[in-house]
């Protein structure tokens, strides 16, 4: 799984980068290559199964947080 | 990059869709399901409030999009830093949309398919989309918003068997406190959410139309929601507030010469089309407004990663729908308040205390 | 990426355009070095006549006329350029002539189109393209006489546009014949045409045709400049012009409309088109052309309008059917089987129950049996054509459901498609294509794959261009004016109107109360 997502990801890369080599946008390359490396990386996380941290229960739990705050404050 | 227009028709379309996006489906403010249909209203009313006075942003720094008025306003510096919360904001409400319409799909009518293999054609389509410019978004935008609404007034005639007035009462039954909160909830989202659309306004052919093509998608819009909540309370009564997809829920009731049934594939559709532009729209403004933060000179090329990091958050974005729900309830007025009101009414307000405009509008 | 291909490509056609050997050479002053020359040029080819003559005030001055046999008009050559020459000359008249051609060329030809052209090369284009070309001793120059005549078709209805009400003339294969029925539909000083010369080898004419006064011009030079780019060694049709010109060469979808017929190229013109001819072929190109124009007909403006609307919906539904209908069947036979109403299932499963194959393998392989029987019918002598259509018929219709192979749906919806496909032969390409891509994603990805490929599909439609006018127009961006011709078929009187991203120099369909529309335009259709 792993391996099928690092060549899906150098083909991107590989359909993407050198039409930015030819036109000189190395500003760009950096950022998009940046961009790919975090893409790689999360997707490699999510593939192999490491517990991340859910959006959303994160606002929750900080707002849930801040609620109880103001109720015991107030 | 060359500058891609789209007419203020274009613009009112794009607006319909983006607020009916994901709302069609999944409404906030449940709490107050019977009166739901009158706080869109009243919603609407607030919305619009909202969203005259962001646009007085628009009227300031005519030409600039939201990200550049920031970077004026604050510096460059300070006004990065709020751009990039802006970004934060438009990735997770794409992502969100995205997360939803999966958990729709696999409710409804894929329920042993992998997630990846509804995200995955779907990601690449938008891809594509978002590639090919925004106008191409606003012209593949327009016949979806016709089928859209057409849909949803045939459907007017094929409930009225369904339909029963005395579902409606009774109304007027929540306390002042619920009403209150659940108006600001739906002002905010999904009226509130086309604080996105201060990116894309100077893209727009005839900028003395724009304020006048918002306003109108959003009461199109918010005319729609309503009478879809109207016919969705007068089918399911009081019911309907414990489905987790109401709008889908009422189709299913319809049953006409045994022949017309099954038509929650009407608002799967209607979904599906809606959400298919507002996602794209998101990520559109995220590749945008990266490559204005960062100085590009393309965005073109920021899409691909951008849309795989979309795909990846919106299988992060909740663990369940429940939890969503939750997050709708009780978090996401705030945080959409935040962003759509509170930041943008902050920077007007800066602006105005800096004077910094005049000469600028002068020029 | 592709415009990097593209620029390639362009740069490997100019490497092949060498100017000719001979270009830039004159004619001898000695006949007979001339005449040498020819033969050395055209071979030994028979059709090439050579008739020497004895001419001249001088006794004992010789000249020569060449011409191509079939190319040119015999009864003109021999009554009006021979005859004269051998017979009726009065060698005393014309004294303001410099010499003995220009003497001949006014005194005695009775010729009513001639040229003095002293390059060779012009002179044996000339000579290619059925002039007769007349030489004298001792003066570098000739004569091109104008006397093309060859065997035509007569005009006939065009048999791929049969129309029931309304004119039935067709193009023909000769440009003059098509310019001159279209000067016969469009009477006014307006209609303009340009010709050029394309395809080194076959030097093709091709006429561009426009009303001024109408047409954007801008739109013209864009063709024009589209048109000259083109570096070929033949034009044989009007499709090699097209995949030359066109705005996404690989894109499935046409972006140049083909007509065999006058009066709809006529229409197009009147609304601010620019219509190619191509000398050789019936068929003529107009640019730019919309989706929607595929889905007219003239016979819409012929029949009342209530029925044109009626009949132009039908086209609408039958071409969905034929993209959409094998996919929509697949999805819901394998995928969604609840939404289907159960007493409509049940028929269904009885009649599939045993069938070998996944319905989608099913679907797919009847498909392309009716495809291969369709193309192998095509071409063949009509004889041959039924019998195939009957053997494909009982091969398909009856044997293979009984024998169990195939379901008798998977027949219908077969036949359903087959026969709604021709309903719309202008879209018949990317109909065929389209529907199999859909069949495909139906089973792989059910309701779901076909919906991402219609959605894919609406964003590569809009994003497509033709000559500058979006593709999709006008639904996509709508122009509720237009609307008019599209959704329904309004009455002629009030398709006043011109499509406005196309004929917006003059909106109005009378040319008398033209207004200034001009900046009330959207972004679109900007040049």
């Amino acid at each position: 799984m792993i391996v099928l997502i690092v060549v899906v990801f150098i083909g991107l890369f590989l359909y993407e980068a050198p039409g930015l080599v030819a036109k000189e946008f190395w500003r760009e390359l950096a950022v998009f290559t940046l961009l790919m490396l975090l893409g790689l990386f999360l997707s490699i996380l999510l593939a192999s199964g490491v517990e991340l941290p859910y959006v959303e229960s994160i606002w929750v739990e900080l707002f849930m947080g801040l609620r109880k705050m103001l109720a015991s404050g107030s | 990059m060359a500058q891609e227009l789209i007419s203020p028709r274009q613009l009112t379309f794009l607006v319909i869709s983006f607020t009916i996006g994901s709302w069609i489906v999944l409404p906030s403010g449940i709490e107050a399901w019977q009166n739901l249909w009158l706080l869109i209203l009243f919603a609407l009313g607030q919305a619009l409030g909202f969203v005259y006075l962001s646009l007085f942003l628009f009227r300031r720094y005519p030409g600039k999009t939201l990200f550049a008025v920031h970077e004026f306003v604050y510096g460059p510096v300070l006004g990065k830093l709020i751009s990039l919360l802006f970004l934060w904001f438009f990735l997770q409400t794409g992502a969100g949309a995205l997360a939803v319409f999966v958990t729709l799909l696999k409710t409804t009518v894929f329920t042993d398919t992998p997630d990846l293999a509804l995200l995955l054609p779907w990601v690449i389509i938008i891809v594509y989309g978002c590639r090919r410019g925004l106008e191409v978004i606003a012209r593949s935008n327009e016949p979806l918003v016709l089928a859209t609404v057409g849909l949803i007034l045939v459907s007017v005639f094929l409930v009225l068997n369904a339909f029963k007035a005395e579902n409606l009462l009774p109304l007027f039954n929540q306390s002042l406190a619920t009403v209150f909160w659940n108006t600001l909830g739906i002002a905010v989202f999904p009226f509130g959410q086309n604080v996105l659309f201060l990116m894309l306004l100077p893209q727009v052919n005839r900028p003395q139309k724009v304020r006048g093509a918002v306003l109108r998608g959003m009461v199109v819009a918010g005319g729609l929601l309503s009478l879809l909540q109207f016919l969705a309370v007068g089918v399911l009564g009081r019911t309907g507030e414990l489905f987790v997809f109401p709008t889908i829920e009422f189709y299913r009731m319809i049953i006409i010469g045994q022949v017309l049934t099954r038509l929650e594939l009407i608002p799967l559709l209607n979904f599906l089309t809606m959400g298919f532009i507002k996602i794209m729209l998101c990520l559109y403004t995220l590749a945008v407004g990266t490559a204005q933060i960062l100085e590009l000179r393309a965005y073109r090329p920021l899409v691909l990663p951008l849309g795989i990091l979309i795909l990846v958050f919106a299988r992060q974005i909740y663990p369940s729908i429940s939890l969503h729900l939750h997050y709708i309830e009780e978090v996401q007025p705030l945080v959409s308040l935040f962003f759509c009101f509170f930041l943008p009414m902050l920077t007007l307000g800066v602006s105005f205390l800096r004077g910094g405009a005049q000469q600028e509008m002068a020029s | 990426m592709f415009t990097m291909l593209w620029r390639k490509f362009r740069r490997a056609q100019q490497r092949t355009t060498t100017p000719g050997p001979r270009a830039g050479r004159d004619l001898s002053p000695d006949l007979e070095a001339n005449l040498a020359a020819f033969k050395r040029e055209l071979g030994a080819s028979p059709d090439l006549i050579i008739r020497r003559l004895t001419l001249g005030p001088k006794p004992g001055t010789t000249g020569a006329l060449l011409f191509i046999d079939g190319l040119v008009d015999q009864q003109i050559v021999n009554r009006d350029v021979l005859s004269p020459l051998l017979h009726e000359v009065d060698w005393g008249k014309g004294q303001g002539a410099t010499d003995l051609l220009d003497q001949i060329a006014q005194n005695v030809l009775a010729v009513g189109e001639m040229q003095r052209e002293t390059e060779w090369r012009q002179v044996v284009r000339g000579l290619l393209a059925g002039d007769t070309i007349f030489l004298v001793d001792g003066q570098a120059a000739a004569l091109l006489l104008s006397t093309k005549g060859w065997e035509k078709r007569a005009i006939q209805e065009p048999e791929a546009e049969q129309i029931i009400q309304g004119p039935h003339e067709g193009f023909t294969e000769n440009l003059r014949t098509n310019t001159a029925l279209l000067r016969r539909k469009i009477s006014t000083a307006g209609l303009h045409f340009e010709e050029m010369k394309l395809g080194r080898q076959t030097q093709t004419t091709i006429a561009l045709a426009y009303v001024k006064g109408i047409v954007n011009e801008k739109l013209v030079n864009e063709v024009r400049s589209r048109l000259k780019r083109i570096k070929t060694d033949f034009i044989l049709d009007a499709n090699y012009v097209h995949e030359f010109i066109t705005d996404a060469p690989f894109s499935l979808f046409p972006t140049v409309a083909f007509t065999e017929r006058p009066d709809v190229v006529a229409a197009k013109l009147l609304e601010g088109r620019v219509a190619i001819f191509v000398d050789g072929t019936p068929l003529v190109n107009t640019v730019p052309v919309l989706l929607v124009e595929y889905f007219q007909s003239p016979d819409d403006y012929n029949f009342p309008y209530y029925y044109a609307t009626m009949i132009r919906w039908f086209r609408y539904l039958s071409f969905f059917l034929a993209v959409l209908a094998p996919g929509l069947f697949v999805a819901l036979g394998s995928y969604h089987q609840e939404l289907i109403p159960t007493p409509l299932m049940i028929t269904i499963k009885t009649a599939t129950e045993g069938t070998p194959f996944p319905l989608v393998i099913e679907v797919i392989i009847m498909g392309l049996v009716f495809e291969i029987l369709r193309e192998a019918g095509v071409r063949l002598a009509r004889p041959f054509g039924q019998t195939i259509s009957i053997v494909g018929a009982l091969v398909i219709g009856e044997a293979a459901v009984t024998a169990g192979l195939v379901g008798a749906p998977t027949i219908i919806v077969i036949a359903l498609t087959a026969i709604t496909t021709f309903v719309v032969p202008g879209l018949l390409g990317p109909g065929i294509f389209l529907r199999l891509i859909y069949t495909i994603l139906a089973g792989v990805l059910g309701a779901y794959g076909i919906l991402t490929g219609v959605l894919f599909t609406l964003l590569h439609l809009a994003s497509l261009r033709s000559f500058g006018v979006p593709y999709l127009a006008p639904l996509a961006p709508v122009v509720p004016a237009d609307l008019k011709d599209v959704l329904v078929r309004a009455p002629i009187w009030a398709l006043g109107t011109r499509p406005r991203l196309i004929g917006w120099l003059q909106p109005s369909g009378y040319a008398a109360d033209q207004e200034e529309k001009g900046g009330d335009r959207d972004g679109e259709g900007t040049w």
